[in-house]
């Protein structure tokens, strides 16, 4: 049964900036801790947040091999690491509607995980959850009743010194 | 390549070293997570031709790997341009080692109350940096006064 872990962007240009220069061993560290502190065993990214994430025209191939060193990593662990379809327009642009702060990517994830997290066991599904930094989203999805469970990096990683200033 | 230093509790400090080094292979920006391989990081900060120390909150001390690898890189001879905020405890230190590498520490203080004068301090700083063309520290620096002040007068502070 898989627990998925949802990536926002800011979550994986974060990891970049910091594991860009650093050693495979030290990404591959984080990655087992991330995904031990969430109890995940599957990290999904909404197609949006790839997009975003690869957006920059500077240094793109090298965003996308950092994507394919985090796949490699993820996979020699038997971690399924995927890029998952992209939500509806409408489901993505009435969400947007409703909480103005959102930006596409959120959005994207947000519907995608309440999606996943309606889906019955037996689509192999035991639980979904968004691991994200930002605080307007933290601050909103507070006060909603969601289906899924919302992780803040900071309160995951601040004990390995892997803290995040909360600025978009 | 030019070093990135941030203080390991200074979250702001951080996040500022990690957008201005973000796409760039000429930055390297300090980590300071638990895990990180201290022989890479040393082996880095050699390769560096100069760094800068940035610090944004003034309750945070220069902890002992910050501390290392600032007399690290002055022992080599390498400079370091320190910007903190005035009355830090970062910055009382600071002081302390500009008596013992008086011509390799460059302090820059900043008026965390006055955010505009970190455009002085700097522009200031630049007109002797520029002199120094090994060094080449210029488009860091504006970058990196830029997030700065961008911080200084944002509502999150």
């Amino acid at each position: 049964m898989k627990e998925i872990l949802l990536l926002d962007n800011n979550i994986l240009v974060y990891l970049y900036s910091t594991f860009k220069n650093g050693s495979n061993r030290e990404l591959k560290i984080t990655l087992e801790y991330v995904l031990k502190r969430a109890r995940a065993n599957a990290v999904w990214v909404p197609s949006s947040v790839i997009s975003e994430f690869l957006s920059v025209r500077k240094n793109r191939d090298k965003r996308e091999s950092f994507l394919q060193k985090v796949e490699t990593i993820l996979k020699q662990k038997g971690i399924d690491f995927k890029e998952c379809l992209e939500q509806s327009e409408t489901s993505i642009k009435s969400l947007m509607e409703e909480f103005e702060n959102i930006d596409r990517g959120e959005a994207d994830a947000h519907t995608q995980a309440t999606a996943l997290a309606s889906m019955e066991k037996k689509s192999g599904i035991l639980g979904v959850k968004f691991l994200t930094n930002d605080r307007g989203y933290l601050h909103w999805v507070s006060k909603q009743s969601t289906n899924f469970e919302v992780l803040d990096w900071n309160d995951i990683c601040k004990y390995i010194g892997l803290n995040m200033g909360c600025r978009k | 390549m030019i070093a990135l230093i941030f203080p390991r509790n200074d979250i702001e400090a951080s996040d500022i070293a990690l957008k201005a080094g973000l796409d760039s292979d000429e930055i390297y920006v300090v980590p300071k997570y638990m895990f990180r391989e201290e022989e890479v990081v040393f082996s880095r900060l050699n390769k560096s031709r100069a760094a800068i120390l940035l610090t944004t909150d003034p309750m945070v001390e220069l902890d002992d790997d910050t501390r290392r690898e600032i007399v690290y890189l002055l022992e080599r001879g390498k400079p370091v341009y320190a910007i903190f905020p005035k009355n830090s405890s970062a910055g009382t230190e600071l002081e302390a080692l500009k008596g013992k590498f008086g011509n390799l520490l460059y302090p820059v203080p900043y008026d965390a109350e006055d955010p505009q004068s970190i455009l002085d301090k700097v522009k200031k700083e630049l007109e002797n940096v520029s002199t120094k063309k090994e060094t080449n520290l210029t488009p860091l620096l504006l970058i990196i006064a830029g997030l700065l002040l961008l911080y200084l007068l944002s509502d999150n502070r």
